[in-house]
């Protein structure tokens, strides 16, 4: 009998109808039965007369299925066996503990992603070579465009489009005009009705490579730098597409939905709009795979029901990442910042600051229980900038994310949260300070982060009884310096450098 | 009787005149007897206190505002006699400015009409080091671009500051400051709990009668940086205190209040800061603020400038009584961003008196680097405000033992510089005073993701001058487009590598290359039309 792992894809491929518009003229869907869960799930159209259906098991064991629908006057049933999931799948990820996120089988994901819009519609090389970096594992998350990008340094056209039509020229579009060019613009043919399975395939592949690796796929759905009208289709085109997007990528277990990159740019579409367009994609998309939408100058309210966590850009130039614990506090669920500005050299401001100061920010997240994610926006001779093509990485931040990543694996249970208010511990004014979000572990593990400041000491006194294995963390040089045993009130000598930390963790001799 | 022929006949305009005599010295002459004198020139009549300063003798001191023939009586319980007298005011000596004012809104000019534009530091206890200190302190202050220096009038009590001064302003006998180490130092504090008992049982002060020798060497420091040009920020109360000073009565508080500006007032380059972190002081409460402010207000006859300054929450510098913000950053991480805020919020000079120092002691106010302040300085000067400076080395790493009460660090005791921040203030302070019409700046909205600014004074000629600061972010280049007929000269201010790079001419829509560092600035400045001519 065919067998699947636990969270990987079964999927079916049937020959259905191909007159009139498969792609809106004709449904296929699917109910697949284990003793644990019954699912109905919608299949989709992908050309040439192939209808196919893409199921997640979520449990192991025998499952049996029957499709149907108007694609196909048959229905086709039959049985597969889920099989247990191998060492490097752990299930799709779920907000867990309010402000955190786990895998379905309890192993804690800390978010560590990266940025490359439009990696997936570059030319085969540049793919390989973006997945070459993604293998070094600095990365857990990838955040990337369906829709191709128009923008600065992103003039040319994808070599695939998600229609039937004909694009407009782009041969004249130049970095000084581009921005004139932005929507619908003169000269697009499309039919909105009828996608390009090509396209789709592309990212069909894409996910799947990252999923092997291990990294979740962020998927935005809409965004506004467009020159081909995407981003202005109608309400009903929106939801034909999400649907389509649903279907086709739900069974993925890696798939994070965004439903968009700076919301607000997509200025024709309103609040109760994307109330309607994430409803209606929590509605198609089975799993219950991550839902939010992403901001350009406001937050959108993720107190709403149907998303599951905070996608922030900074909204502050110079203060970001150290509002984590307040946008906790305000929308209740975990706080991911998708952008807080790039390492890079851009002509604009978040585009260029240095390593440092990015390596910074998502560390002051970090202890105050957030997410912080990574790109680049460096530019040099090949015009290949990360945070838009992917190819290879340039900046010095990038191996600091990864060595961030093994520091969060460390931390006992799902995450950190700002410990510096907590009264039975004699933390001073000036101490970031971050303890295990999971009381189980309280008084174990300490971190003091000190950013920009670089004290040459610092006292330290948790309690009078404790002994502590004391290290100091260079969150910059990527050191760990073991300093030894210490109990009571103590000074610990510091390098005096800025991005220095310390952590305690309980001593297993007491 | 007549005693002319025995007063000086002439003093410097905006100099001081003093006159001492012999008074009473019977009971105590700090509390029993007053000392009033009025000085009268053709633009000005003054009236004013002097003050007992030992010995017999008593002084009165007064700053002639306007240059001219004055003429003065002096009397009160302190002699039977009156005394009447005239004397010159001649021309300011050369340097002097006269006090410092505030000019349109939000900046200063001296009372000639010279433009100033602070550039502090701070050193709280510098006076009340030992003499070689205090010169090498005067020594480095010659050295720099500051011209305000920040202190204390009482003296101070704090980790690394746990000596006794030099002397006490008062007659007694201080606490024993032998068991104070790091540790224990904040339970001694008169703001704490307890620690105010503390202080009473173990100092023994006679809060009526003045130390004068104390006052003296605080006006040996104030005239001595009067000369150099520097303005003294006068903090009269501050929590960090051992003695009970923070902790007197009202009455003692406006008795001291009142020697203060006898004694100080007539110093041209005095500004009264009536508290460091007002806050921090529980013993005395917003009513007390009030009545104190407007005392050393109405006391003083040439209107110095006056502030208070916070440590958490910000006084309400909309009070008539004051003259500017000065501010302490009540956020850790936003510091002179704020600037326009302040600005908008209080519609007065924003002074940041503390934003942090540089260098690498254990608390997070004092370990900044160089770069950082010299950032915090140059992102309040691009948003109208004026920055402060300070410094907080350790020489070593303290164990914990006595020697750590001999460290120096210029926050307090002064000395000596070690940082990297002050030449680049320096270079600043040179692109401060290169901005037309006399001010400094205010921002403007030119591109979203910037710091843009221009001279905020009604005698700069519009369109004239641009500043553009790009902070922490290091773009390779940037697209401006001013309008399409007024030629700029441009400049790139390497604002850590304290360049200046002439650009050449642009007009129109144009692009500046620029190195991809951080703490780069351009200047853009009108070019002369013959150079338009040439360029076109």
């Amino acid at each position: 009998m065919t067998q699947v792992e636990k969270w990987d894809v079964f999927e079916l491929a049937l020959q259905g109808r191909q007159e009139r518009n498969p792609f809106t003229d004709y449904e296929i869907h699917g109910i697949f039965y284990h003793k644990k869960e019954t699912l109905t799930v919608n299949g989709f159209y992908d050309g040439d007369g192939i209808y196919r259906i893409r199921f997640m098991p979520s449990y192991e064991g025998e499952y049996t299925y029957e499709v149907s629908g108007s694609f196909s006057p048959e229905t086709f049933s039959g049985r597969f066996t889920a099989i247990p999931p191998s060492k490097n799948n752990h299930g799709p990820v779920r907000a867990a503990n309010r402000f955190y996120l786990e895998h379905q089988d309890g192993t804690p994901h800390h978010s560590c992603g990266t940025t490359c819009y439009a990696f997936a519609l570059q030319e085969t090389e540049i793919i390989e070579q973006t997945f070459q970096e993604l293998e070094k594992g600095y990365f857990n998350k990838m955040r990337f465009c369906l829709m191709p990008k128009h923008y600065d340094f992103c003039l040319q056209d994808p070599p695939v489009f998600p229609y039937e039509g004909i694009p407009m020229d782009a041969s004249f579009l130049t970095r000084e005009n581009f921005n004139d060019y932005n929507g619908a613009a003169p000269g697009n043919l499309w039919n909105f009705e009828r996608f390009n399975p090509a396209f789709f395939r592309r990212y069909d592949n894409i996910i799947r490579r990252l999923m092997e690796l291990g990294i979740e796929a962020d998927l935005i759905l809409f965004h506004a730098y467009d020159r081909w009208g995407f981003s202005t289709m109608s309400m009903e085109e929106n939801l034909l597409y999400l649907r389509y997007v649903a279907a086709r990528y739900s069974a993925f277990r890696n798939v994070w939905w965004a439903l968009a990159n700076e919301y607000e740019l997509l200025r024709h579409l309103t609040t109760d709009d994307w109330e309607q367009l994430g409803t209606a994609l929590q509605a198609a998309a089975p799993y219950r795979h991550l839902i939010s939408i992403h901001n350009c100058e406001a937050f959108f309210d993720y107190k709403r029901p149907w998303i599951t966590h905070c996608s922030c850009q900074r909204e502050d130039h110079h203060k970001t990442t150290e509002y984590t614990d307040e946008l906790r506090n305000r929308f209740g669920k975990p706080v991911i910042w998708d952008e807080v500005g790039y390492e890079g050299n851009f002509p604009h401001c978040w585009g260029n600051f240095t390593p440092e100061e990015l390596v910074r920010r998502a560390w002051e997240s970090l202890i105050r229980g957030g997410y912080c994610g990574h790109s680049e926006t460096i530019l040099s001779d090949d015009n290949i900038i990360w945070w838009a093509h992917g190819g290879k990485l340039k900046g010095e931040s990038a191996k600091r994310f990864g060595f961030m990543l093994d520091f969060m694996k460390d931390v006992p249970g799902g995450g950190l949260c700002l410990g510096s208010l907590r009264d039975d511990i004699h933390f001073q004014w000036d101490d970031d300070v971050a303890i295990p979000a999971d009381p189980a572990f309280n008084g174990q593990y300490y971190f003091f982060y000190f950013s920009i400041w670089r004290p040459s000491f610092r006292q330290i006194w948790i309690d009078d009884t404790t002994w502590f294995d004391v290290e100091i963390i260079d969150t910059w040089n990527m050191t760990i310096n073991r300093c030894g045993r210490y109990r009571g009130r103590f000074e610990l000598p510091l390098p005096g450098r800025q991005y220095i930390g310390i952590r305690l963790k309980r001593s297993i001799s007491q | 009787m007549n005693q002319t022929d025995i007063f000086p006949s002439a003093c410097h305009r905006w100099g001081i005149y003093e006159l001492a005599f012999s008074g009473k010295t019977s009971g105590n002459p700090y509390l029993q007897y007053r000392i009033t004198g009025t000085f009268c020139g053709e633009q000005e009549t003054v009236t004013l206190d002097g003050f007992y300063d030992g010995d017999g003798i008593y002084r009165i001191r007064f700053m002639p505002s306007y240059e001219g023939l004055y003429t003065f009586s002096v009397s009160g319980s302190f002699s039977k006699q009156a005394y009447h007298g005239s004397f010159t005011s001649l021309p300011a000596v050369p340097g002097c400015h006269g006090p410092v004012r505030v000019a349109d809104t939000y900046h200063f000019r001296y009372a000639d009409g010279t433009p100033y534009r602070p550039v502090g530091t701070t050193c709280y206890a510098w006076t009340f080091q030992k003499e070689s200190v205090r010169t090498q302190t005067l020594a480095t202050m010659a050295g720099t671009c500051f011209n305000k220096l920040r202190f204390c009038l009482f003296p101070k009590h704090y980790d690394y500051n746990l000596n006794d001064p030099v002397c006490f302003p008062f007659e007694g006998t201080p606490c024993d400051n032998a068991g104070l180490t790091e540790e224990n130092f904040s339970q001694a504090n008169c703001s704490c709990l307890g620690g105010r008992e503390i202080a009473a049982k173990t100092n023994h002060w006679d809060f009526e009668r003045f130390n004068p020798e104390y006052f003296r060497l605080l006006e040996d420091c104030i005239l001595k940086l009067a000369k150099a040009g520097i303005e003294a920020d006068l903090i009269l109360f501050h929590p960090y205190d051992r003695w009970g000073f923070s902790d007197m009565t009202p009455e003692q508080d406006e008795r001291y209040v009142r020697y203060i500006a006898a004694r100080f007032s007539a110093y041209h380059n005095v500004w009264w800061s009536m508290a460091n972190e007002y806050d921090l002081m529980p013993q005395k409460t917003f009513e007390d603020w009030e009545r104190l402010g407007r005392l050393v207000k109405s006391l003083d006859p040439y209107g110095h400038l006056l502030s208070i300054h916070n440590c958490q929450a910000f006084y309400d510098h909309t009070r008539d009584f004051i003259t500017h913000c000065s501010i302490q950053r009540t956020d850790l991480y936003l510091s002179s961003e704020m600037t326009e805020k302040w600005r908008e919020q209080y519609k007065k000079p924003v002074v940041l008196d503390e934003i942090c120092y540089e260098g690498n002691l254990q608390h997070g106010w004092g370990n900044l680097t160089g770069k950082e302040l010299t950032r915090r300085c140059w992102e309040a000067v691009c948003r109208g405000g004026y920055p402060g400076h300070g410094e907080t080395f350790l020489d070593r790493i303290p164990d914990g033992s006595a020697k750590d009460r001999d460290v120096r660090i210029w926050w307090s005791h002064g000395g000596t510089l070690h940082g990297e921040c002050p030449p680049r203030l320096a270079f600043l302070s040179q692109v401060l005073a290169d901005i037309p019409g006399g001010h400094g700046l205010k921002s403007i909205h030119l591109n979203w993701d910037e710091v843009a600014a221009v001279p905020d004074s009604p005698l700069a000629e519009e369109h004239s001058y641009y500043l553009v600061y790009f902070s922490f972010m290091a773009p390779l280049f940037r697209r401006f487009h001013m309008d399409d007929e007024t030629w700029f000269e441009i400049d790139i201010l390497d604002t850590w590598n304290m360049t200046v790079t002439h650009l050449g001419k642009r007009r129109g829509e144009f692009t500046v290359p620029l190195p991809g560092k951080p703490y780069m600035a351009l200047r853009l400045k009108k070019a002369e039309r013959s150079h338009c001519d040439d360029a076109s």
